[in-house]
């Protein structure tokens, strides 16, 4: 096993060894933020659920049996989460809002400056929103964590053709949401 | 009309196949529109949309979630040392109640751990040197900077960490021996010469990381402008991030911060 493998680096946190908690932390901290992010649309929000993630994983390091790749447990644990965090949500609140640039200070734009680019990416964002959470979660997985079908697969626990179908279905769907709201 | 709409459905079911592939782009879409020209108009909308959803911003977190982290772990690693202690203290207490015979027993078992312990160490001295060096740093790690110079000499340390540049492959507990020279110990040469070893195994991302993970640490300029010099060698972008937090930390002197933004440019 490659010493510096996730791997091999959770069997050490098994054995005790917290330190290497960091390094997969390290690894993994932004792709899971950049997936909670898009999933609640909430900054503060998807920081804990990070945080709850990882120490799941500490805690539970144990439960990781190692017949399939660290990443898939990673992302399997975050799922729940973030299943559980959307269960949790007052159904009044409506679906997810997924990043909302009007709200992000650190993005907010000039009137005059708004550019075609912008407002394009702005409404892919409302139109990835609109989309159902099985079918957002596969394109949010597949188009920016980078995962393979058969990887989505296993987390999500269906199968490849359900994700592969949810993708293409999620994308038909935000052509027809996309041409009613442009 | 329906053969047409089987036949496009047929073309999008190899490009949705095709489009998880990192390296997927205009040459596939233009194979499948060779392919199947009737289907021209959906193979392209797909593969646009596909294309324009890379382009959502994707924010970073704040520093203080992983600031929160590191001192949460430090905290439950605490917790679990603690609680390990307690087992221990237990169990000599009951090995007290169960008497003599048990602490016979177990002072063997000890004897032969140390025994095979001992063997090991000498079937393979460079693995027990380092091991030591491992154990030296760490109790470093351990202590900070308030045993450091109990343990060895600042000399000796250096010269361990000097060692590990003969390796081919140092394994992770002495990539994390050097990290956390790198980032705890007291004297400045020997974070230097930590850096110095790293470099060597430049090429292994993890080491990389390790690098990137001591920027925003650092407090002496020295080592500060040594990394920097390294960064800007090895053309490191992705310490951009971390160069950005050690400048706005307040960590740096004002015209160490200047030279080094200066310097920086090219990663920042």
């Amino acid at each position: 096993m490659d010493i510096l493998s996730d791997e091999y680096l959770i069997k050490r946190v098994q054995e005790g060894d917290h330190s290497r908690m960091s390094l997969l932390y390290e690894r993994y901290h932004k792709d899971l933020y950049a997936y909670f992010l898009k999933c609640t649309g909430d900054r503060l929000k998807s920081e804990d659920l990070v945080h709850t993630v990882f120490f799941k994983v500490l805690k539970n390091s144990h439960q990781f049996a190692g017949t399939s790749k660290f990443v898939y447990w990673l992302f399997t644990i975050a799922r729940n989460e973030q299943i559980n965090d959307y269960n949790k949500r007052d159904p009044l609140r409506g679906s997810y809002e997924l990043t909302n640039l009007d709200n992000d200070p650190s993005l907010e734009i000039e009137p005059g400056e708004i550019l075609e680019k912008e407002e394009r990416k702005e409404l892919l964002n409302k139109a990835l929103n609109q989309l159902s959470p099985e079918k957002k979660e596969a394109i949010i997985l597949s188009r920016y964590q980078g995962l393979k079908y058969r990887e989505i697969a296993e987390i999500a626990g269906c199968k490849e053709s359900a994700v592969k179908s949810r993708i293409q279905r999620g994308l038909l769907e935000m052509r027809e949401i996309l041409k009613h709201i442009q | 009309m329906n053969k047409e709409s089987n036949k496009c459905q047929e073309a999008l079911d190899l490009l949705f196949s095709q489009m998880e592939e990192s390296d997927f782009g205009d040459r596939n879409l233009n194979h499948l529109i060779q392919k199947y020209p009737n289907c021209e108009q959906p193979l392209r909308d797909n593969f646009d949309l596909w294309l324009d959803l890379a382009t959502i911003q994707q924010p970073e977190p704040r520093p203080e979630m992983s600031a929160k982290f590191y001192k949460e772990l430090e905290k439950y690693s605490q917790q679990k040392k603690q609680s390990s202690k307690h087992f221990w203290s237990n169990l000599f207490g009951r090995n007290q109640e169960l008497g003599t015979s048990f602490n016979w027993a177990f002072s063997l078992c000890l004897l032969l751990l140390g025994f095979l312990g001992g063997q090991l160490f000498q079937a393979n001295p460079q693995q027990a040197q380092i091991d030591l060096l491992a154990q030296e740093i760490s109790v470093l790690k351990e202590n900070k900077n308030i045993n450091a110079t109990r343990s060895l000499s600042a000399t000796s340390r250096m010269k361990n960490i000097q060692l590990v540049r003969q390796m081919d492959n140092p394994n992770a507990k002495i990539l994390q021996a050097l990290n956390t020279a790198l980032c705890n110990d007291s004297n400045i040469n020997v974070r230097l010469s930590a850096i110095e070893s790293l470099v060597h195994f430049a090429d292994d991302p993890a080491v990389m990381e390790i690098l990137i993970r001591a920027i925003p640490k650092q407090s002496s300029s020295l080592v500060q402008l040594e990394l920097a010099e390294v960064m800007i060698q090895l053309e490191e972008k992705r310490s951009a991030d971390a160069w950005k937090e050690l400048l706005e930390s307040g960590d740096v002197e004002l015209d160490v911060k200047m030279q080094l933004e200066e310097s920086l440019k090219i990663l920042l």
